[in-house]
């Protein structure tokens, strides 16, 4: 077993594409669950999404269970 | 020392977020909702007095099933969160083998996500925060975690750093003074949240108390889960 410092993590023989996706659905995701309040439904909704906040409304208890700001 | 490849590490930290996010569903809709409910009570009540509100556009019993589908993009969020560091990470990370230094990440994860925006923001039930400074306590909580995600990345580097030291215990305390100091200075250099809480104390407190047991929950299932599907998918390659 040879222990080699290695001053920065190497990429190489790494799936980018999958490292980008599993940070982008992790950034995806906090965001809805976290802090929504409507932009995500109003790109097919209209402004009406704003009013309506589903995402938020819908996954409310677990924002306010899990410590993140609300109302 | 076997690196876990990417695809390995993502597998078994899903499939730990997904536990670990049913089990917190499943303390929070068993104990918590109660809570919850007599929160909206207290609120509804407070609020007749004022304008009657609109009709709710999701119903108590829907968003009863949205704690379950919050949770579950809470847990699958983190998770992607925990294996990318994890597999960014593994050579640097304290334990002998891919379980515990899993172990060892959860810990920190516990302590930057989990502890730290708890103790600094404790969570409150509906009807607490002002719908006006929203914004303002958003941007201090992520900005908390940000700056605690920076200090469990410096952990890491300093363990490492240390540990390669001739005395490694004496290094292993020095990163733990170190998390110690980053904490507090962390803890009294940010503002804190100004929102004056406007229900009985001993409901909010329930209500804390409950949250911070979901969170420690949910980061057991995680790192225990993690520990555990990511032998298996190296049992095979040493
Ligand atoms: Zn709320």
């Amino acid at each position: 077993m040879n222990i080699t410092p290695q001053p920065i993590p190497s990429l190489a023989g790494t799936n980018k594409w999958l490292l980008g996706a599993a940070l982008l659905g992790f950034l995806l995701l906090i965001y809805l669950v976290a802090v929504d309040q409507g932009f995500l439904l109003s790109l097919v909704q209209g402004n009406i999404a704003f009013d309506q906040s589903l995402i938020h409304e819908l996954t409310h208890d677990a924002r306010h269970a899990a410590g993140f700001p609300c109302h | 020392m076997n690196t876990v490849s990417l695809g390995n590490v993502l597998k078994a930290a899903l499939l730990a977020g997904l536990a670990a996010a049913l089990a917190a569903a499943a303390f929070h809709s068993l104990v918590t909702e109660p809570v919850i409910d007599q929160a909206i009570a207290i609120e509804e009540q407070r609020s007749a007095a004022g304008d009657p509100p609109g009709a709710p556009v999701v119903s108590r019993d829907m968003q009863r099933i949205g704690l379950w589908i919050g949770f579950l993009m809470y847990g699958f969020s983190w998770a992607l969160l925990f294996g990318t560091l994890y597999y960014l990470a593994q050579r640097w990370l304290p334990g002998s083998d891919a379980s515990k230094q899993g172990l060892a990440l959860a810990l920190l994860g516990y302590w930057a996500i989990g502890l730290m925006p708890f103790l600094k923001y404790p969570a409150n039930p509906p009807g607490v925060g002002d719908p006006v400074t929203i914004g303002y306590r958003q941007t201090l909580y992520f900005g908390l975690l940000a700056i605690t995600l920076i200090g469990a990345g410096l952990t890491v580097a300093l363990n490492r750093r240390f540990s390669r030291s001739a005395n490694r215990l004496r290094g292993r305390w020095l990163t733990l003074v170190f998390l110690v100091v980053f904490s507090a200075v962390v803890y009294f250099a940010m503002p804190g949240n100004s929102d004056p809480v406007q229900m009985p104390m001993s409901l909010v407190t329930n209500f804390r108390v409950l949250s911070l047991m979901g969170v420690t929950l949910f980061w057991s299932v995680l790192g225990l889960g993690f520990a555990r599907f990511v032998r298996s998918s190296t049992a095979g390659q040493a």
